[in-house]
């Protein structure tokens, strides 16, 4: 009996050891989920009031070159509303087509809002913008910068919002080549920040190095014809009929400041229907 | 108190605000993610019990979890970190506990401190990694990265020791 008490004090430190690295598992395996990050924007309420007293200095001490990218952006929407309105005059409609650079649907609400909180190091990176439930911020909003797509909210609490930035690996984001239109999944899988890879495109599709790849508006979450980034490398693979593209992003993560969110009020019409062909497909199988 | 709790707690304290402004931060093609924290745990005295430590990595790593995001990483590998700490000093320290508890410049000197640090750290982000990918793959890519990280994590701790420490003379 008492070998065994003896034995029992020694194995102690190792069973709690097993039993913390268990509850260590549980929390990581409940936070890092999609579905259940639920906590994340509620947690880190005291965080984030921290850091945007942080971004509040940095962002003034970075005025001079915020405000260059401030008026770049602004001549640049200036000239899509002339294209725009150049176009409403001439009473042309090719939506269908998505010839035309960026279309926001009729029915998007855009709100702009400041980062407070940004990772970049991490395989699951996340932002915390100052616009919550008070500014009529939405779970599954899109967010997108000026240089192209950011994230989808997924969390909302009253003056702020997280977001699943396109720098995590359970994200991925339906674009296209600018010139044939092909369709394809852009993931990022750890690594070069300003490097992603294009999947799903099939062999016979030759992108040559500097093609210009844009959002495909088919996931209903980011607008079609926004912009992404340009391919940078271009290999095959004899094993699979897809090509391997690793795409160079024009968003760089670390200088990130100003975002905008837009919210696509067709969406959850878009959804409904998207559910009906899951179930058909479940059901067929 | 005595003075090596302050010591202690003032480390406690400024590791963590570093990791929080800085570690969090630095970024280079994924490679750097030095995290400094633990060398608070790593300095802890000897003398408490192993089960006390741990509990003290675990809720130290949940604070560190809260203000970085990184939601469970920093708990797994706190724990794992206090429960290891006394295998590496068995590993490269002969004295026992009675003699001398305490793990600082001024008992061991800095060629030890320095080298139980690296170790630790090192052990520390080759767990904290694996955990964060999630599976066994790109063996070469971590260590890379473990090494890269580890050596950035202690030059960033020396910074901050050289500035608000004076470094003893050897008895």
């Amino acid at each position: 009996m008492g070998n065994v008490i003896v034995i029992f004090q020694r194995v102690f430190p190792f069973l709690v050891f097993i039993l913390l690295q268990l509850a260590a598992f549980y929390i990581i395996s409940r936070y890092n989920d999609y579905h259940h990050s639920k906590m994340i924007s509620r947690s880190n309420y005291l965080a984030a009031n921290i850091n945007e007293k942080v971004a509040n200095l940095t962002s003034f001490i970075n005025m001079p070159l915020q405000n260059e990218a401030l008026a770049m952006e602004n001549a640049k929407l200036r000239q899509e509303l002339y294209m725009t309105s150049a176009r409403l005059n001439a009473k042309i409609d090719d939506s269908i087509l998505g010839l035309y650079p960026f279309q926001l649907p009729n029915s998007a609400r855009v709100v702009h809002g400041k980062i407070v909180s940004n990772t970049v190091s991490q395989l699951r990176n996340f932002l915390i913008v100052n616009k919550g439930s008070k500014d009529g911020i939405k779970k599954d909003m899109s967010v997108i910068s000026g240089k192209g797509p950011v994230g989808v909210v997924i969390d909302v609490s009253e003056n702020f919002c997280s977001i699943m930035s396109i720098l995590n690996k359970d994200n991925n984001v339906s674009v296209r080549n600018k010139s044939t239109l092909n369709i394809g999944q852009l993931r990022w899988k750890g690594g070069d920040i300003m490097v992603a890879e294009l999947e799903e495109i099939p062999k016979h599709i030759k992108l040559k190095k500097g093609e210009i790849i844009e959002t495909s508006g088919y996931s209903s979450y980011y607008p079609a014809g926004l912009p992404v980034g340009v391919v940078e490398e271009y290999s095959e693979d004899s094993k699979s009929n897809f090509a391997n593209i690793k795409v160079r992003l024009y968003n760089d993560f670390t200088n990130l400041r100003y975002v905008y969110l837009i919210e696509n009020i067709e969406r959850p019409e878009i959804r409904k229907l998207e559910d009906t062909i899951a179930k058909f497909q479940k059901n067929s199988n | 108190m005595s003075r090596r709790w302050i010591n202690l707690i003032i480390i406690g304290f400024s590791v963590t605000v570093m990791q929080i402004f800085i570690g969090s931060g630095l970024n280079f093609y994924g490679l750097f993610n030095p995290k400094m924290y633990p060398v608070f745990l790593l300095l802890l005295p000897r003398n408490i019990k192993p089960v006390f430590a741990m509990l003290i990595g675990f809720f130290y790593g949940a604070l560190i979890d809260l203000l970085c995001n990184t939601y469970g990483f920093g708990i797994a590998a706190s724990v794992f970190i206090c429960f290891i700490k006394p295998y590496i000093l068995k590993f490269i320290y002969n004295k026992s506990i009675e003699e001398e508890s305490e793990i600082s410049v001024k008992v061991q000197g800095e060629n030890f401190v320095l080298t139980y640090l690296f170790i630790g750290l090192f052990l520390f982000h080759l767990f904290y990694f694996f955990i964060e990918l999630g599976e066994l793959a790109n063996v070469f890519y971590i260590l890379f990265k473990t090494i890269l990280s580890t050596l950035l994590a202690l030059i960033l701790y020396l910074i901050f020791y050289m500035l608000f420490f004076s470094i003893p003379k050897r008895k």
